[in-house]
C-alpha cells in the first residue's frame, strides 16, 4: 500500500516532467488538425530535415556499432594493465561536450584550418553531412564501445568461446557463432543508444551542418523558433523527432527491464588474433585525430589575436578570454554551474527513487517510463516544456533546470539501478531482523554502498548539464542565458577566438570529472 | 516505501529551493526601492551597448538596466514567445535595421516616440515610432591579395569571384534585411539579383560578423557586411580588405525605441532614450567604430570619395514579410 | 508437583501463504517448543522460504494466526513488524553488509537495541571468538570465504538475542566439511541458548540431523510431520519417502499381512521374514501394493536372486546396485566393498508397504 502511494508519487514527478510536455506538443498539433500538420510537413526543408534526420542516425549508429563492438574485442581482451590505458583513449572525445568537439574539428579540418594551413589537407565535405556523420561517429563510438564492453564482461562468457575453440572452430568462426551471438542485447543496446543521440543531435548539425545548408529535425526546430515562433509548426516537427525515435529504440526497453545479471569472475579471455601493437597504435591514432588535434587547434585559436591569422606565437593574446567573458559571460558561467549543480543534486535521487521502487509488478512499467523519458529528443522536450509551463516559467533559468532534470534523470536511475542488481539479496531483510526500522534499515544497510553510485551519477549529470546545448538555446531567455549558450551565440557571430577560448572553458570540467568517472566504471551493470 | 517518497518529497523542496536561488541570482539585480529597473533588448554589438550603458550609469545612477543581447532573428524569437506567453518584457528595443523595428511597430509593440521635441537628428532617420542612433554602410569584404577587388555591387555576380561570395541571412540579421530591402526596391537590381548572385555560387552565411570571419579565413574571397565589422578585423591584422563600393554603400540607420510595456511601467525610459542622442551617448558609439547620427560628433574614417545609398523606408514598410518569403525562394530558409 | 506450562516458542495454526491470491501453502499447522528444532524438509518451490519469510513478518499470511512466545505476531488482527520479533535468521546468500567490517556487522543488533558503540563492539568481539573470528574483525564481506561468511551470520543472529532462530537452508553454497561444522555450531548453540530453531533445507540427511520434529513439505502443504526416525522408518507416501532419505521402490505381486509377519512376492520369490512392518490397514485390496525399502533394511548376501549392477564405496558404507527381479536395490553396507559385480544373492529385513497408488 505504502509503496504504490510512493510509486504514485514519483510517477506524478516524472509525469511532470516528461509526459506534460509531450501531451502539450501532442495539443497544439491537434489543435492544428491535419490542415496544419500537413502545412507543416510540407514547408520548405521539413521533407529533408526528416530524410537527413534518419539517413545521419542510421549511418551513425551502423558505423559507430561495428567500429566500437570491433574495437571492444580486440581492447578488452588484452591483459587488464594494458586495457587501462587503451580505455581511457577510446572514451577521451566523450569527454568533449559536442558542440566543442564539432566546432574544434571545423577548425582542425574544415577549410582554412590548422591541417589546411600546415599540410594543405581539408576534409572533404566536413562542413555538410559528410562531416555531421564523421563527428557524430568520433562521438557515439565510444558509447556503443562501452556498451559492448559491459556485455562482455557479463554476458560473452569466455568459456564458451574456449569450448568453441576446443571444439575445432577457428577464431574467426569462433567469433561469428559463439562471441557475437552472445552479445545481441548489448549490441542491440549501443545501437539504440547511438541511434538515440544522433538522431536528437543538436551541436554537431548546427556547427557542421548549417552552414552548408544541410538541416536536421533539431536544427530545424530551432531556426523555425527562431524566425517565427509558430509553435504549431514547431510542435509538429517536435513529435516526427519523437515517434522516430521512440520507433527505433523500443528494443531498449527489452534491455532494460532484464535484470542485471552476475558479474562473473576474472576468467582470462581468449587473446584474439594479431598483434597487441596494431590494437595500441589504431587506438593512439584514433584518439590523436578524433580528439588531440581539434583540441590543440581549439587552444591556438583561443591565443590567435584576429581571424584568419596564422597561430604562431607572434600572433598570440590572452584577449580572446577577456572579451569572451564581457557582456554576460560570467554572469552566464556562474548560473550554468548553479544549474548543473542543481540537476545533479535533483536528477540522481529522482533516479535512485525509481530504481528503489522498481521492483516486482512494478519494474516493467518503470522501465519503459525510464526508456521513454531517454529517448525524447532534447529538443522535442525544450519545446514541449515551453509550451506547458511557458506561461509560469518562460524565459527563467527555473525552466532550463526543469529540462535539465527532466532529461538526465535516466542517468540517474540507470546507474542506481545497476549498483542496486550487484547488491546481494536480503540486505534489508537481515537488518530489519536485527531490529532496524524501514528508514534506519535503508539508511544504515542500503545507501552506504550506493554511495558511489549516487556520487557516480551526479558528477555525470553535472557534467552534461553544464555543457547541454539542445534545450538551453530553446528555453533560454533575457537573463537567463547559460555558459553554453553563450558561447554558441558568440560562434554564430563568428568569433572564432573568443568561441575558442569560451569553447575550453567550456570542456575543463568534463575533464576534471572524466579521471574519477573512468576510474569508477559507471558503465558496467 | 517511504523512503522514496521521502527521497521524492527532498526533490521538491530541494528543487523549489535551487529555482528560488537561480532565478534570483540569474536575473538582473533585485531592484530596492530607490532604484529603477529597465530591460532593453537589443541587437547592437555588445561592446557598444556598454559603452553607452556605463557612461548613462554615470549620469543616471540609479537606474540599472538589464541587457538581453542578441542577433534580429533570435530578438524576434524572443519578442514573439514573450507575446506567447503574458506579453512583452522588454521596456525599450534598440535594433539594427527599420524594417525590423517597423515590424514590431505594426504588431503594436512599441509605443509613440516620446521625445519629439529632440534637436539633432535628421530627418531621415525618424520615424513615428523610433528614431535612428547611428548610421550603418553595409560594404564589401575582401580577402587580402584578392586582385581585381570588385568596384560595384553588380560585379560580385561576374564569373570571375563564382562560388567565392558569403552573402548575411536576412532572416537573422537586421542590416541584411536592409540590404535586401534595397536591392528589391532599386530599379537596376530588383530580385534578380539575388537570383544572379545565387547562379553565381554565391554562399548565404548566418551573420555579418561570420561574413567577416569566413573571408578573413580564406574560406570565401568576398563578402556582403557591414563597414565597423571589417574595420575592426583590419585592426586586429586579419587580411580583411574594406572595399567601399563605387555605387555607393547601402546606408541604414540602427533605430531605437519605446515599447507599450516600458511606457506603462516607466519613465526612465525616456531618459536613456536621451542619453543615447546627447553628445556623450553619441560619442561612446562613435569610439566603438560606429558612425553617429548627430551631425556635430565625428565618427569613424571614411574612404575619399565615399558615398552612400538610402533605401526609400517608409515605401518598403508593410512589404517585409513578402521580400523575404522571394528571398528564401531564392536561397532557402 | 508442579506442572509448569510454557506457551511454545513458535506455533502456526492453519497458515495459507502465498504472492497473490492462490496461496502457495495451505493448511500449515506446527509447533516448536523451546529448545526444539524444527526440520523444514522439501524441495525448491515447496514454499520453506515463504514460510521461514512469513514467521520472520516479511510476509502477510493470507489465512491463519502465527504465535511467537505466547503472543500473536501475525494474523487477523494484524502483523507485527520484522524488527520487533525477537527472531535471528541466517541466510542461504550470507546477507552480509557489504561496506561494514564484521565486527560492525556482528555489532549491528546491538547497536539497533540500544546499546553505545563500545558495548555494543565489547559484546560482538565476544561473540566472534566463540566462533573463532576474532581475527576477522576488520575484514569485510567480500574478503572472507563462505563458510567464515555464513559463521559470521550466525554471530549476528545470536547477536539478535532471539526466541526463535530461523535457517534458509544455511548451507547450500557451503562444501562438505564446511557443512558438517556449520551443522555443528548450530546443535551446540542451540543447546546452549535454548532458544528454538526453524531449519529449512532439501537436504534429508541434514534435516534428520539437526531436527527434534521434521516437518515435510510438499503439494503446497504439510505432507508428514513427526520425530526424524518415525519420518525415516514409516513414510506415508513415495514423495515423503524420497525426501527423507534414499529409499528402492518394488513392485510386488501380492502382499499378505498379520500382525507380526509381512508376506510379499517379490519377482516370484516369496519372502517371509518377521520384523517387517507394514501400515495400519492390512494390505489388501486390488493393485500391486508399493514396497519402500531403505538401504540399510536389506543385505547381501541372502537366498533371493538379484545381480549388482554398480558399486561405490563411499568412505563409511558401500552403495551396491542391486537388479533384482522387482526392480533396482540400493543397499548400503558398512566398510569398503565386499563383493564384485554379478549375480548375488540378498535378504530383506525389513520394508515399508504402501497402498496402491
Amino acid at each position: 500500500m505504502r509503496r504504490a502511494v510512493a510509486v504514485a508519487g514519483v510517477v506524478t514527478l516524472i509525469a511532470a516532467l516528461v509526459a506534460v510536455p509531450l501531451a502539450e506538443l501532442a495539443r497544439l498539433a491537434a489543435a492544428a488538425g491535419t490542415g496544419g500538420i500537413r502545412q507543416a510537413l510540407d514547408a520548405p526543408g521539413a521533407a529533408a530535415a526528416i530524410a537527413h534526420t534518419v539517413e545521419v542516425a542510421v549511418a551513425v549508429t551502423v558505423l559507430a556499432v561495428a567500429s566500437g563492438t570491433a574495437l571492444a574485442l580486440a581492447v578488452e581482451r588484452r591483459p587488464p594493465r594494458a586495457r587501462r590505458p587503451l580505455r581511457l583513449l577510446v572514451a577521451a572525445p566523450l569527454v568533449i561536450p559536442e558542440f566543442v568537439l564539432g566546432f574544434a574539428w571545423s577548425q582542425a579540418y574544415g577549410p582554412a584550418g590548422l591541417s589546411a594551413r600546415l599540410a594543405g589537407l581539408t576534409l572533404p565535405g566536413l562542413l555538410g553531412p559528410a562531416g555531421v556523420v564523421a563527428v557524430l561517429t568520433v562521438y557515439g563510438m565510444p558509447l556503443a564501445y562501452l556498451a559492448v564492453t559491459a556485455g562482455l564482461a557479463t554476458r560473452a562468457d569466455p568459456a564458451a568461446e574456449r569450448a568453441a575453440r576446443a571444439a575445432g572452430a577457428g577464431p574467426w568462426t569462433t567469433l561469428r557463432t559463439t562471441t557475437l551471438p552472445l552479445l545481441r542485447v548489448p549490441l542491440l543496446a549501443a545501437a539504440a543508444l547511438v541511434f538515440v543521440l544522433a538522431a536528437g543531435s543538436f551541436a554537431v548539425p548546427q556547427v557542421l551542418g548549417t552552414p552548408d545548408g544541410f538541416a536536421m529535425l533539431s536544427t530545424l526546430v530551432y531556426t523555425d523558433l527562431q524566425q517565427s515562433a509558430a509553435f504549431t509548426s514547431v510542435a509538429v516537427l517536435a513529435l516526427v523527432m519523437v515517434v522516430l525515435v521512440l520507433l527505433a529504440v523500443a528494443p531498449l526497453d527489452v534491455w532494460l527491464t532484464r535484470p542485471g545479471p552476475a558479474v562473473r569472475p576474472e576468467i582470462p579471455p581468449v587473446p584474439p588474433p594479431g598483434g597487441a601493437v596494431v590494437v595500441t597504435v589504431v587506438v593512439w591514432l584514433y584518439a590523436t585525430f578524433a580528439a588531440g588535434i581539434p583540441l590543440l587547434t581549439l587552444v591556438l585559436t583561443a591565443l590567435t589575436k584576429g581571424q584568419g591569422l596564422a597561430p604562431v606565437p607572434a600572433n598570440w593574446t590572452l584577449a580572446n578570454v577577456a572579451a569572451g567573458f564581457a557582456g554576460g559571460g560570467v554572469a552566464a558561467l556562474l548560473r550554468s554551474l548553479g544549474l548543473a549543480l542543481a540537476a545533479a543534486l535533483l536528477a540522481p535521487a529522482l533516479g535512485a527513487a525509481v530504481a528503489a521502487l522498481g521492483r516486482g509488478r512494478w519494474r516493467a512499467p518503470l522501465a519503459t517510463l525510464v526508456t521513454v523519458s531517454f529517448a525524447i529528443p532534447g529538443s522535442a522536450l525544450a519545446v514541449g516544456l515551453a509550451v506547458g509551463y511557458g506561461r509560469w516559467l518562460d524565459g527563467t533559468a527555473a525552466l532550463i533546470g526543469l529540462a535539465y532534470v527532466a532529461k538526465f534523470w535516466v542517468l540517474g536511475h540507470r546507474t542506481a539501478q545497476a549498483a542496486l542488481d550487484r547488491l546481494p539479496p536480503g540486505l534489508t531483510r537481515a537488518a530489519r531482523l536485527c531490529g532496524a526500522g524501514p528508514l534506519t534499515a535503508a539508511r544504515t544497510v542500503v545507501f552506504p554502498p550506493l554511495s558511489t553510485a549516487a556520487g557516480t551519477a551526479a558528477l555525470l549529470v553535472f557534467v552534461f548539464a553544464f555543457h547541454e546545448l539542445t534545450m538551453s538555446t530553446i528555453l533560454y531567455g533575457p537573463g537567463s542565458e547559460t555558459f553554453a549558450v553563450v558561447i554558441m551565440n558568440s560562434e554564430d557571430l563568428g568569433g572564432t577566438g573568443t568561441t575558442a577560448a569560451l569553447a575550453l572553458v567550456l570542456t575543463l570540467p568534463p575533464l576534471l570529472a572524466a579521471v574519477p568517472l573512468l576510474r569508477h566504471r559507471w558503465w558496467s551493470s | 516505501m517511504r523512503l522514496s517518497l521521502a527521497l521524492a518529497a527532498f526533490s521538491c523542496a530541494a528543487f523549489s529551493c535551487a529555482v528560488a536561488g537561480i532565478t534570483g541570482c540569474g536575473s538582473s539585480a533585485p531592484a530596492a526601492s530607490a532604484t529603477v529597473q529597465l530591460t532593453m533588448y537589443t541587437s547592437v554589438t555588445q561592446n557598444t551597448v556598454t559603452a553607452v550603458l556605463a557612461g548613462f550609469a554615470k549620469r543616471y545612477p540609479d537606474v540599472k538596466v538589464g541587457v538581453f543581447r542578441a542577433t534580429t532573428g533570435q530578438l524576434n524569437a524572443r519578442i514573439a514567445a514573450d507575446e506567447h506567453s503574458g506579453g512583452l518584457r522588454a521596456d525599450l528595443i534598440w535594433g539594427t535595421d527599420p524594417l525590423s523595428m517597423e515590424s514590431y511597430a505594426g504588431e503594436h509593440l512599441l509605443a509613440s516616440w516620446p521625445l519629439p521635441g529632440l534637436s539633432g537628428v535628421p530627418a531621415q532617420d525618424k520615424a513615428p515610432y523610433f528614431w535612428g542612433t547611428r548610421e550603418l554602410y553595409l560594404v564589401i569584404v575582401a580577402h587580402k591579395g584578392l586582385s581585381p577587388l570588385p568596384s560595384s555591387w553588380g560585379e560580385l555576380t561576374s564569373a570571375k569571384y563564382r562560388g567565392q561570395v558569403a552573402l548575411p541571412d536576412p532572416a537573422a540579421a537586421g542590416s541584411a534585411f536592409a540590404a535586401l530591402g534595397y536591392f528589391d526596391a532599386a530599379p537596376a537590381f530588383g530580385m534578380g539579383y539575388y537570383r544572379a548572385l545565387k547562379a553565381n555560387g554565391a554562399t548565404q552565411v548566418s551573420t555579418i560578423p561570420e561574413v567577416v570571419t569566413d573571408v578573413a579565413e580564406g574560406r570565401y574571397q568576398l563578402g556582403i557586411t557591414l563597414d565597423d565589422e571589417v574595420r575592426t578585423a583590419v585592426a586586429q591584422g586579419s587580411p580583411v580588405v574594406l572595399d567601399w563600393p563605387a555605387d555607393g554603400a547601402i546606408g541604414l540607420y540602427s533605430p531605437i525605441a519605446e515599447t507599450t510595456t516600458g511606457r506603462a511601467r516607466n519613465a526612465a525610459v525616456s531618459d536613456l532614450l536621451r542619453y543615447v542622442l546627447s553628445a556623450g551617448g553619441q560619442a561612446a558609439i562613435a569610439k566603438t567604430g560606429w558612425q553617429p547620427v548627430l551631425p556635430g560628433v565625428p565618427g569613424p574614417p571614411r574612404p575619399p570619395g565615399a558615398t552612400e545609398v538610402y533605401p526609400d523606408w517608409t515605401a518598403l514598410f508593410g512589404r517585409q514579410q513578402q521580400i523575404l518569403r522571394q528571398y528564401q525562394a531564392i536561397f532557402g530558409p | 508437583m508442579v506442572v509448569l506450562l510454557t506457551a511454545p516458542a513458535l506455533s502456526c495454526r492453519d497458515l495459507a501463504l502465498g504472492y497473490g491470491s492462490s496461496p502457495a501453502l495451505s493448511g500449515v499447522t506446527l509447533m516448536a517448543g523451546a529448545g526444539e528444532t524444527l526440520a523444514l524438509l522439501g524441495s525448491s518451490g515447496s514454499g520453506k522460504t515463504t514460510l521461514l519469510n512469513a514467521i520472520a513478518g516479511f510476509l502477510r499470511p493470507l489465512a491463519g494466526e502465527i504465535w511467537l512466545a505466547g503472543r500473536e505476531v501475525s494474523g487477523p488482527a494484524g502483523c507485527v513488524p520484522p524488527e520487533r520479533r525477537r527472531i535471528g535468521m541466517v541466510f542461504q546468500d550470507y546477507a552480509l553488509w557489504p561496506h561494514l567490517p564484521v565486527l560492525a556487522t556482528v555489532a549491528y543488533p546491538l547497536r539497533r537495541r540500544g546499546l553505545s558503540r563500545s558495548a555494543a563492539d565489547e559484546r560482538a568481539r565476544a561473540l566472534l571468538a566463540r566462533f573463532g573470528l576474532a581475527g576477522l574483525a576488520a575484514r569485510r564481506a567480500g574478503e572472507l570465504s563462505g563458510g567464515e561468511q555464513q559463521r559470521v551470520g550466525l554471530a549476528r543472529a545470536l547477536a539478535c538475542d532471539p526466541a526463535v532462530f530461523l535457517f534458509d537452508e544455511p548451507t547450500a553454497h557451503l562444501d562438505a566439511p564446511l557443512r558438517e561444522q556449520i551443522l555443528a555450531e548450530v546443535a551446540r548453540h542451540r543447546a546452549e541458548h535454548g532458544a528454538a530453531a526453524v531449519y529449512a533445507t532439501h537436504d534429508a540427511a541434514e534435516a534428520l540431523a539437526v531436527a527434534d520434529r521434521v516437518v515435510v513439505l510438499h503439494s503446497g502443504g504439510v505432507a508428514q510431520a513427526g520425530p526424524p526416525a518415525e519420518l525415516y522408518a514409516e513414510p506415508d507416501d513415495l514423495t515423503v519417502a524420497a525426501l527423507t532419505g534414499p529409499v528402492s521402490v518394488l513392485s510386488a505381486s501380492s502382499a499378505v499381512s498379520s500382525a507380526a509377519t509381512l508376506t510379499i512376492e517379490v519377482g516370484g520369490v516369496r519372502a517371509t521374514d518377521p520384523g517387517t512392518r507394514a501400515p495400519g490397514a492390512a494390505g489388501s485390496g486390488a493393485g500391486r501394493p508399493v514396497v519402500l525399502v531403505r538401504p540399510d533394511w536389506a543385505t547381501l548376501g541372502g537366498d533371493l536372486p538379484g545381480e549388482v549392477t554398480a558399486i561405490r564405496f563411499r568412505g563409511p558404507h558401500t552403495d551396491y546396485d542391486v537388479l533384482t527381479p522387482a526392480g533396482v536395490l540400493l543397499i548400503r553396507e558398512a566398510g569398503p566393498p565386499r563383493r564384485a559385480l554379478g549375480p548375488a544373492g540378498w535378504a530383506l529385513h525389513r520394508a515399508r508397504l504402501l497402498p496402491p497408488s
